[in-house]
């Protein structure tokens, strides 16, 4: 059993494989403060995480089923997950959003490089978004995708960026009618009606608020200066 | 005329959404765009409204005559059938 802080959310996971624990430990909490949950999974519920055609173990189906039922709770406290690559350039968070294999963290590496100590990148993956006081805050955690890029850290989002591959480089400005369908193929949408309202609440705070572009890029240097360019000008 | 609970009404940016929930999200992915008119309509069936208020209502909202009024709203309830939306 270990406690941590993610999200400024204290969890008490009850784990049975110490995956979860290492996969855990830039955001181990070691304070007094109360649990704001408390997560545990049956060996069915790990069972649940099976994916036939993948191999993985039951250690790694335990951390995923814990991000499941995670997830579960942040829509009850105004918060969801979102897949996308955050990052923070002078204190600003963007969201690169895609489908997987399009090119989010190949992006993300252009950028690290161009702009290194200044750039953070607060998730690679799945990083957890809370409206605070009519603001959007995004927050590193540990479910991080491949490159295990994460910062246990907080940004305020001010851009959402779609990702699409092209032999030019340019940014568009869209509207949220465009962005929405690109958004929620991103988001893990739920199916119970209270945490659809609070869902879609968030959603709707994400489109008005936060500044909305397609990146046509070809994966280069040059793809990361011009989108940083629109993006932080 | 009531609806059964598989969806509800949203409001997201500038536009009406009907959004799935429960089992019915795994047989329709996404969620459907009404035009204001259809949104107005909808709103009227969750209020309890009936077939007749209704239609005045459309007429006199969207200052149209009631007989577009009506085949507006004749085609919208074909479509919640069809979706299976309505009770």
């Amino acid at each position: 059993m270990f406690k941590c802080k993610i999200a400024d959310f204290i969890i008490e996971i009850d784990n049975k494989y110490e995956y979860s624990e290492n996969a855990c430990r830039d955001y181990l909490y070691a304070g007094v403060e109360k649990a704001d949950l408390r997560i545990s999974l049956s060996e069915e519920e790990i069972e649940c995480e099976k994916i036939p055609e993948q191999n993985f173990s039951r250690a790694l189906m335990e951390f995923t089923g814990i991000y499941r039922k995670f997830h579960s709770f942040l829509l009850d406290n105004n918060a969801c997950v979102m897949h996308c690559s955050l990052i923070s350039l002078d204190g600003k968070g963007t969201a690169f959003l895609a489908p997987s294999g399009t090119g989010k963290t190949t992006h993300t590496a252009y950028w690290k490089s161009l702009y290194k100590e200044k750039l953070v990148v607060v998730n690679g993956d799945k990083p957890i978004i809370r409206i605070i006081n009519g603001k959007i805050i995004a927050y590193g955690t540990p479910w991080s995708g491949k490159e295990r890029w994460q910062t246990n850290t907080s940004a305020e989002l001010y851009n959402l960026a779609f990702i699409k591959r092209s032999e030019r480089n340019f940014v568009e400005k869209i509207s949220a009618d465009e962005a929405l369908p690109l958004l929620m193929q991103q988001l893990l949408v739920p199916t119970e009606k209270d945490k659809m309202l609070t869902f879609l609440d968030i959603v709707n705070h994400l489109l008005s608020k936060c500044n909305l572009y397609n990146i046509y890029c070809n994966m280069s240097e040059e793809a990361a200066k011009i989108a940083c360019e629109t993006l932080y000008s | 005329m009531k609806f059964n609970g598989s969806f509800i009404l949203k409001k997201i940016g500038e536009t009406y959404y009907a959004v799935p929930l429960g089992s019915i999200s795994n047989e329709i992915k996404g969620m459907i765009k009404l035009n204001d008119t259809a949104a107005f309509i909808w709103q009227k069936i969750e209020s309890g409204a009936q077939e007749n208020e209704i239609v005045t209502s459309v007429s006199e909202k969207f200052n149209t005559e009631k007989e577009i009024a009506q085949r507006d709203f004749d085609e919208f309830i074909m479509a919640l059938k069809e979706a299976k939306i309505l009770a």
